[in-house]
């Protein structure tokens, strides 16, 4: 298993408090790593130093093998790494399609094929919609669709189903498999476990900071006190 | 809209326009009227570029009254010291204000919005006051005197108010389509993306910042061109004509009009032109006048007149189909 990205002993203090401590993150090529936690256990702040836009306060960061947490957030995604946002977020008035077109402005990524990556992410019918128009949800999937843009070899989801339908779910579910079947690394937050669970090839679980558990989902089930503390009773 | 409808309703408003002030000059007017008219083609060529750097990168400047200075000095000195032509003047002016737009942009690259008008606004300060105390080089508030006309470049000639009048609405004609290209253009693209979310465009690549800077450039070309024209026609300058105060009427003259749209600029500053000359305004009453209008659209309508009137008054007509 060859690793993508890795982060060592990765930290990210905010006014002395460590939302990020001393994580070692590996994601292996063509894997779907599945990162859960309860609220505030530093899931996206690993995502924000993973993909350059924080930067470590101790630790580093490597991908295919170099050093990445000094380089700008905006030369990441040329060197393979997009990443979707928690908060649902559009260029407002542009246009579903003028959206997925911004990576293209920059002359960083291969072409790509839009109305296909549109389909692909259920925004086929509302290319010429407005992003800032689109229901919450789909707004989403726009994020994830500008992401692929890119052309990434890693991408970082950060809660991609959080307001979608379960249709739209299975049918991101299902896009986050065949990415990954081309050979995309994925890493997911999310706190659906219905929704990650069947899709996830290793799950990783976070508690203030800490990397709590990391392993396959089968490892997971024996693992109660995952189970008891941090994802409810219900969910496996 | 398709392209089509767009490029014909385009052309409804901007055929008419242009032929109207193509035979402006024939028509009986004064010659004073002709002189506003220069006047306007001067300023609305600054405006254009001031619309584009709000209209796309969201960023407001009260440096255009400076980098058009800038533009007006380098002129008036290339030609009073080395006897360089008005042609040549006329290039250099524009890559000389956006030369010194990019050392304002450069230290102000992270800084958006409000921050970088703050900024803009002290360098328009500290710009006005070196050029006030560097006598050597600009004769201090004496000002220079520039009472040469430009030579003649094989036909053309600028030595009446009329010519004048046509070689600077053709530079504005340049501008108007320069700033409607400018926003398709990948960097203006990338720019209007950043303007509205500078995170997500991050995380597609973009280098705002970057990108920031040289949209504050290409609108500091426009701003240089406007000012070695203007010290060529008034054939005067001094410092107090340039800095904050004229880069303050620029961004008025913007927001009257409203930068969402191409015609915004030179409406915005056609009205505030005419303004002193429909009211009979003194000199005071109408800084006062603009003063007030100012802060009032600012206040009430911070997308421009235009844009504020129509949000206005679609709403009414929301609320009027509500009611029924
Ligand atoms: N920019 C910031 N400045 C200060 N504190 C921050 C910042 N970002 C995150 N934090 C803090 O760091 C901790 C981890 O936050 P983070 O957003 O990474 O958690 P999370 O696991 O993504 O939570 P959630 O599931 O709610 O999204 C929290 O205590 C949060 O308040
Ligand atoms: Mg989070």
């Amino acid at each position: 298993m060859s690793v993508l990205l890795e982060t060592r002993a990765l930290s990210k203090h905010f006014s002395g408090v460590a939302a990020v401590d001393e994580v070692d993150l590996r994601i292996a090529k063509g894997e779907i790593l599945a990162v859960v936690g309860p609220n505030g256990s530093g899931k996206t702040t690993l995502f924000n130093v993973t993909s350059g836009f924080l930067k470590p306060t101790t630790g580093s960061v490597w991908f295919e093998g170099r050093r990445i947490d000094e380089s700008a957030p905006h030369l990441l995604p040329g060197r393979g790494i997009a990443r979707t946002f928690q908060q649902a977020m559009t260029f407002g008035e542009l246009s579903v399609r003028e959206t997925v077109m911004v990576p293209g402005y920059t002359g960083r990524f291969p072409k790509v094929d839009v109305n296909r990556l549109l389909r692909l992410c259920g925004l086929g019918d509302q290319a010429e919609v407005a992003g800032n128009a689109l229901p919450y949800g789909r707004q989403r999937s726009l994020g994830v669709a500008l992401a692929l843009a890119t052309s990434p070899r890693l991408l970082l989801l950060d809660e991609p189903a959080a307001g979608l339908s379960e249709e739209d779910a299975a049918r991101l579910a299902a896009l986050i498999r065949d990415i990954r079947d081309e050979g995309v690394s994925v890493a997911v937050i999310d706190h659906n476990m219905h929704f990650l669970l069947p899709i996830a090839d290793r799950i990783m679980v976070m508690e203030t900071g800490r990397v709590i558990f990391d392993g396959t989902t089968a490892d997971m089930q024996a693992h109660q006190r995952v189970i008891d503390v941090y994802l409810g009773q219900d969910v496996v | 809209m398709p392209a089509r409808s767009v490029m014909l309703k385009g052309a409804a408003f901007w055929l008419p326009v242009l032929a109207l002030a193509l035979i402006f000059p024939q028509l009986p007017v004064s010659g004073r009227s002709v002189h506003t008219g220069v006047l306007i083609c001067i300023y609305g060529v600054t405006v254009y570029g001031l619309g584009f750097l709000f209209g796309t990168a969201g960023q407001l400047s009260v440096a255009h009254g400076t980098l058009w200075g800038v533009g007006g000095y380098t002129a008036a000195l290339l030609t009073l010291n080395y006897g360089v032509s008005f042609w040549l003047c006329l290039p250099a002016a524009m890559v000389m204000a956006a030369l010194f737009a990019g050392l304002v942009g450069y230290p102000s690259l992270r800084v958006k919005g409000h921050y970088f008008l703050i900024m803009t606004f002290a360098f328009s300060e500290i710009a006005r006051v070196v050029a006030l105390n560097w006598r050597t080089l600009t004769n201090g508030d004496t000002g220079l005197v520039l009472a040469a006309s430009p030579d003649a470049l094989g036909p053309i000639t600028l030595n009446s108010r009329v010519e004048w009048y046509y070689f600077t609405l053709f530079l504005l004609v340049v501008a108007i389509i320069a700033a409607a290209i400018l926003p398709r253009i990948p960097l203006g693209r990338r720019l209007k993306a950043a303007a509205q979310n500078e995170a997500l465009a991050t995380a597609a690549g973009v280098n705002a910042a970057r990108d920031r800077v040289v949209a504050f450039m290409i609108s500091g070309l426009f701003a240089g061109c406007a000012g070695a024209c203007w010290a060529y026609y008034q054939h005067f300058m001094n410092p107090d004509q340039f800095g904050s105060g004229p880069g303050i009427e620029f961004i008025l003259m913007l927001l009257i009009g409203g930068a969402q749209s191409l015609s915004g600029p030179i409406i915005g500053v056609i009205v505030t032109m005419l303004l002193p000359r429909v009211f009979g305004f003194s000199a005071t009453q109408n800084e006062i006048a603009l003063g007030v209008i100012f802060i009032a659209i600012i206040l009430l309508m911070p997308k421009g007149v235009p844009a504020s009137l129509g949000d206005l008054l679609r709403g009414r007509l929301r609320a009027k189909g509500r009611a029924a």
